[in-house]
This record gives C-alpha cells, structure tokens and sequence, in this order.
C-alpha cells in the first residue's frame, strides 16, 4: 500500500469516538474548531426547534398571546444573556462555517490553524458589537 | 476505511448542506438583523410582525434609533420562507450526520433517517402555519376577538 497516496488512505482514528475526549490536551486547533463546530451546530439546532414551537403555541393560543409570550420572556434577563449566546454560536457556526466551505474549495488548506482563529477573533469582536442590542 | 459506497443522495445532500450553509449565513444574519438589530426583540408584537410579513414594512426604534425599511412584500416572505426550508433542512440533517457517525446508531439508519424526514417536514409545516396566521384571513380564523 505504500504506492497508494491518497489522502483517504491515512487512517484518522474515529473522530467521532466520544473516548477521544480524554486526549483533549493533545488536541490541534482544527479539532478543537471541529467541536466547537459541532456544539454550536446541536446548539443552534435544538434552538430552532423550541423557536418553531414557542412561535407555534403562540400562533395556536392567538395573536394577543402570541405577544404577550415575548413580553414574558424578554423581561427576563436571563432570556436576554441566552440570546447573546445563541447570537455567539451562530456567528461562531457561519464564519467557521464559512472555512469549511473554503476547504472544500481547496482554499485556505495550509493557514487551517490561522483561519480557525481569525474565526474567533472575529466572532469574538461581532457578538461584542451585538451586545447591547441583546441586553438594552 | 469504510468500503460502503456513498449513495448519490448522500452526494446531493451533502452539496445541500454546503448551499444551504451559505445561503443561512445571509438569511439568519438578515433575521438576526431585522428582530434584534432594528426592532429589538422586546418590541416585537403579533401587530408588527404582521406589518413585516404582510407588507415588509420594517420599523423599529432600537439601540440605533428610529429606521425604517419598506421592502418588497414578496421578497421579505421569500427570505422568511428560504430561512424556514433552509434552517430546517441544515439543522435536521446535521443533527442526522452527528448521529450517524455514532457505530452503536448506525444499525438503526433507515428509523432514524425516516423519523427526521416526517420530523423536517412537520416543523416546516409548523413554521408555514405560523407564517401563515400573520395573514387576516387566518388569523381571524384562529383568533376569536
């Protein structure tokens, strides 16, 4: 086999072995984008579910109800502090979302690492600029 | 290494994935902007929803002051029901991947992947009932005063 040098002839282990968790200090960049990649997607995914449904009750109780359930939550602060996460895990999932695709593209393959952390960093300067439209 | 063939639909799905991924960073990023951005999440109303999805009239008076945006009518309700279909098909099937590449998951694929088409399409059905009531004839079908 040492003819064959094709990439998917290297043997990258089960990346999807929860087991691997205990390696988390021998960990690259691009496995810790692949996480948190993946956190933010679960995230984001349970979220439009309980988003379809809080807006379908709504929408079944009628439309003073339907407002009046958005009052109740937003005048809880902490609705307020799961909505500046939810805005993190979104900006965090596009912009990384983004570096995938650009791999697919064969773009970016050797700065991997670097773009993985311009991805937080500008995640990072976004969701401080979104702030107080979460909070005020 | 998996010697099992990748199905064409696997192909086109995975293509999907990749479009709607795209497509989401401007639609979610849109909607992110309308309800947080301009109007602020604890103004929103059943009374101003309406104005947007019926006649996309965008107004709000929020951390950047008074705005006013008066899309076309059909354009606001083409993005709503793109981020809709999209959200619903990039959430379901990533959901579906990240389970799939579970071994002990995968003996029971055809359940699985069946309970997430009939679950995709009610949540998509949910979203266009709810687009729906924010239109009078509905509404007063639905909501008796």
């Amino acid at each position: 086999m040492s003819q064959d040098r094709r990439v998917d002839s290297y043997d990258r282990g089960r990346i999807e072995d929860v087991g691997r968790w205990k390696d988390w200090a021998k960990h690259k960049p691009g496995m810790w984008a692949f996480y948190l990649h993946r956190f933010t997607g679960l995230v984001l995914s349970f979220y439009l579910v309980m988003h379809l449904t809080v807006l379908g009750t709504g929408f079944w109780l009628g439309h003073t109800e339907y407002t009046e359930i958005i009052h109740g939550l937003e005048s809880l602060f902490i609705v307020k502090l799961l909505e500046v996460g939810l805005f993190a895990a979104f900006v965090f999932h596009a912009l990384n979302g983004v570096r995938i695709v650009m791999f697919d593209m064969t773009i970016g393959l050797d700065v991997q690492e670097q773009l993985f952390y311009l991805s937080i960093a500008l995640s990072f300067a976004v969701v401080m600029v979104g702030v107080p439209f979460f909070l005020l | 290494m998996s010697t099992q063939k990748p199905s064409k639909t696997a192909g086109w799905n995975w293509f999907l994935q990749r479009v709607t991924g795209v497509g989401l960073v401007v639609l979610l990023g849109f909607h992110f902007a309308v309800e947080h951005f301009i109007v602020g999440a604890a103004n929103v109303t059943a009374g101003n929803t309406v104005e947007r999805i019926t006649n996309g009239l965008i107004q709000g008076d929020h951390v950047l002051g008074q705005i006013t945006i008066n899309m076309p009518a059909f354009l606001y309700q083409a993005t709503a029901i793109s981020l809709l279909g999209f959200s619903v098909f990039h959430g379901m099937y990533g959901v579906y991947n990240v389970l799939m590449e579970q071994d002990t998951l995968r003996a029971y694929e055809k359940p699985i992947k069946y309970f997430f088409i009939v679950f995709s399409a009610a949540l998509f059905v949910q979203g266009i009932l709810i687009f729906l009531a924010f239109f009078e004839p509905f509404w007063q079908v639905y909501d008796p005063r």
